[in-house]
């Protein structure tokens, strides 16, 4: 295996709450390796954007944050907010769930692409917009040049997308978190973005965090997958070996309820929402103290709640966090 | 653009007509013959007669509005029935006070508002902020004519550094001048600075909550360089349209502050054309101050077009 990039372990975030602090993420771990792309898959709610503002040390107000998050070496939990700057937009970048509401509406695009170059490498305002234009022709926007001056409402979904990810891929990150980069645009649309993804993952050595509720999305374009279910992580391993085999109910009921997968047809396919699973995710508050699907889990017995259930190996590589799995299979 | 600021044109044009008409109508309703009060109890009805006649009295109410209308769009504000001057005269000298207090007090307003809204915004619920708020709630509840009297109280009668009422005029400078208008329009702008920290505060508080702020976090910013390249500009928006409106309410502050400290503006002019039914002064001054209110709104709907690249062209 590659060189690893980043590697989380036990991460934790506790978010205030009325009667006490509330886990939004329960312990996780995984890892990227350089030039990489690991899928985080799961429903709304099961703590995919947070375990991403944790990565980049914006969490909400009051949020705790414990754990352990190596990047490149270091430890990013516990370093000052000024190390945290040199870091965001520079080596680690992301892109945002909503394309409409993530650029600001009253400053031309080519300032706002232009400005971590000049924040982190010292361009000047002129080079810094002629390094725009390169990324976003690069990223697939008409006639760029002209584009500069144009405001976010003058461009549809989509374009705004483009921006997106060229805002993030101006000092070359090392990673890149996309937050559902395809969820709010139509399905053309979608495949050209995550085509789009793909070859900068390639093209640039670049580690992608790709975060999506969409399936097939994660499928075409991952090499890892991890699934998210309640603030943890149930299941993980290479992309094939997961959605082959997957172990843990929650990830088997995701994948049964997909057509077959054929990743070179699925980019542009139409979404596969995860809804075959019967139940909702009930909010922070509700999860008890052990396996967070055990509400929702055909199998749950009783020494299911009492503990969080372990990941455990399944195969090499991949690992799942049910306790029964051996009944399972 | 331009159909954006032709619209507007048209509408404040519009409006001034309709206030315009308000106006006429509501002082033709209005029991009072100017006549008869200039002539004074002693007059035969044949002198009134006459008198009617020579100030234009008897001609049909529609006649003498349009030649109104007509005379002021000439500069031709009319004679003043009891000073025997033209109107505009009467109301140039008074403008001179009034406009630039109600400017001076919009700065201040402006300063203050401003400035320490961001300040509080930016320490949300910190120490800092809850001080703010705490002592602008006091600004908005204190009344204008009170902390009139307290300023003049201090400054003038204990500590002996402003006067404590009347109008040097410009001739002696523009410092002079000034410095007269210095403790009234800081009585006038007391409670507008209080309303527009609070207002600028919790502007700039939910402009912080928003996606793009994120964004520009991730980009490596800081949260101060966030606050003054990002969310600055977008808070002003709302922000804008208070202070239009609150400059409305400081022309209309400063006819009250004026009595309270003997200053000869606007106010004092009101209250003595409508006590002589001097009718032509009264409408002069209401449209006037109709037409600043209403110029005030169009350069707010300048600045929004300036601040705001989504009006420029939706052409709203
Ligand atoms: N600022 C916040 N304050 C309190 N709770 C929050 C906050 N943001 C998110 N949450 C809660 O944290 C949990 C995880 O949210 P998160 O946004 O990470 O979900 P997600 O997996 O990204 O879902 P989606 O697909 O809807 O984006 C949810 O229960 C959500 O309600
Ligand atoms: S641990 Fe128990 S409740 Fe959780 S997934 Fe496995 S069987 Fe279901
Ligand atoms: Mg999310």
């Amino acid at each position: 295996m590659a060189e690893v990039l980043l590697s989380v372990r036990n991460l934790r975030v506790d978010l205030p709450g009325p009667g006490g602090p509330l886990p939004a993420l329960r312990g996780i771990d995984f890892e990227i390796a350089r030039g990489g792309t690991l899928g985080l898959v799961g429903e709304s709610g099961s703590g995919k954007s947070m375990t991403a503002l944790a990565l980049m040390g914006l969490l909400p107000e009051g949020a705790k944050l414990s754990g352990s998050i190596r990047f490149e070496g270091r430890e990013l939990v516990g370093l000052p907010e000024s190390a945290l700057c040199d870091l965001r937009g520079n080596r680690i970048a992301m892109t945002f769930q909503e394309p409409m509401t993530a650029l600001n509406p009253v400053q031309p695009i080519g300032r706002q692409v232009a400005e971590s170059m000049m924040l982190h490498r010292g361009f000047s305002r002129a080079v810094a917009e002629d390094e725009a234009v390169r990324l976003l022709d690069r990223v697939g926007l008409p006639d760029p040049r002209r584009r500069l001056a144009s405001y976010p409402y003058q461009l549809s979904g989509g374009q705004r997308q483009r921006v997106m990810i060229a805002l993030a891929l101006g000092c070359a990150p090392a990673l890149l978190i996309a937050d559902e980069p395809t969820t709010a645009l139509d399905a053309t649309i979608q495949g050209q973005v995550l085509a789009l993804l793909r070859e900068l993952v390639e093209e640039r050595g670049m580690a992608l965090l790709l975060i999506s509720h969409d399936l097939n999305a994660v499928a075409a374009a991952a090499t890892d997958v991890a699934v998210m279910y309640g603030g943890a992580i149930v299941e993980r391993g290479p992309a094939t070996s997961v959605f082959r085999a997957p172990a843990h109910p929650y990830a088997k009921g995701l994948i049964a309820a997909l057509p077959a997968l054929e990743p070179e047809r699925l980019a542009g396919a139409p979404r596969a929402r995860l809804q075959a699973i019967p139940g909702s995710v009930p909010d922070l508050a509700g999860f008890g103290p052990g396996c967070t699907f055990a509400d929702r889990c055909a199998w749950v017995i009783g020494a299911c709640r009492a503990a969080p259930p372990p990941l455990v190996p399944v195969s090499p590589g991949h690992s799942a966090a049910c306790i029964r799995l051996g009944d399972l299979s | 653009m331009s159909v954006f600021l032709a619209k507007r044109l048209a509408t404040m044009v519009a409006t001034l007509l309709f206030s315009s008409l308000v106006v006429f109508l509501v002082l033709e309703i209005l029991p009072g013959d100017p006549a008869q009060v200039l002539l004074g109890v002693d007059g035969t009805p044949e002198q009134l007669a006459v008198l009617r006649e020579k100030m234009g009295l008897n001609a049909p109410a529609a006649a003498r509005y349009f030649s109104w209308i007509g005379n002021m769009l000439t500069g031709d504000f009319g004679t003043s029935y009891a000073y025997g001057v033209p109107v505009w005269s009467l109301l140039e000298e008074r403008l001179a006070l009034t406009v630039p207090l109600a400017l001076v007090a919009m700065a201040m307003t402006a300063l203050f508002g401003l400035v320490l809204g961001v300040w509080a915004a930016a320490r949300h619920n910190r120490p800092g902020d809850l001080a703010i708020m705490g002592i602008s709630q006091l600004g908005i509840s204190i009344p204008n004519f009170w902390f009139a009297l307290m300023l003049i109280l201090l400054f003038a009668v204990k500590l002996g550094w402003f006067s404590a009422g009347g109008f040097p005029g410009w001739e002696d400078g523009v410092g002079e001048g000034l410095k007269a208008l210095l403790l009234p329009a800081l009585a006038l702008a007391t409670v507008q600075a209080a309303i527009l920290a609070r207002i600028t505060r919790s502007s700039v508080i939910d402009v912080l909550q928003e996606d793009f702020v994120r964004t520009a976090r991730a980009k490596g910013l800081g949260r101060r360089a966030v606050l003054w390249r990002h969310a600055l500009r977008n808070a002003l928006i709302p922000v804008i349209t208070v202070m239009g409106l609150q400059f409305a309410e400081l022309l209309v502050g400063a006819i009250v502050v004026e009595q309270v400290f003997t200053l000869p503006g606007m106010g004092r002019l009101v209250f003595q054309s409508i006590a002589n039914r001097d009718l032509q002064v009264v409408k002069g001054i209401v449209i006037l101050l109709a037409f600043m209110v209403v110029a005030v709104n169009f350069a707010v709907d300048l600045l929004y077009a300036l601040i705001d690249p989504r009006l420029k062209a939706s052409d709203v």
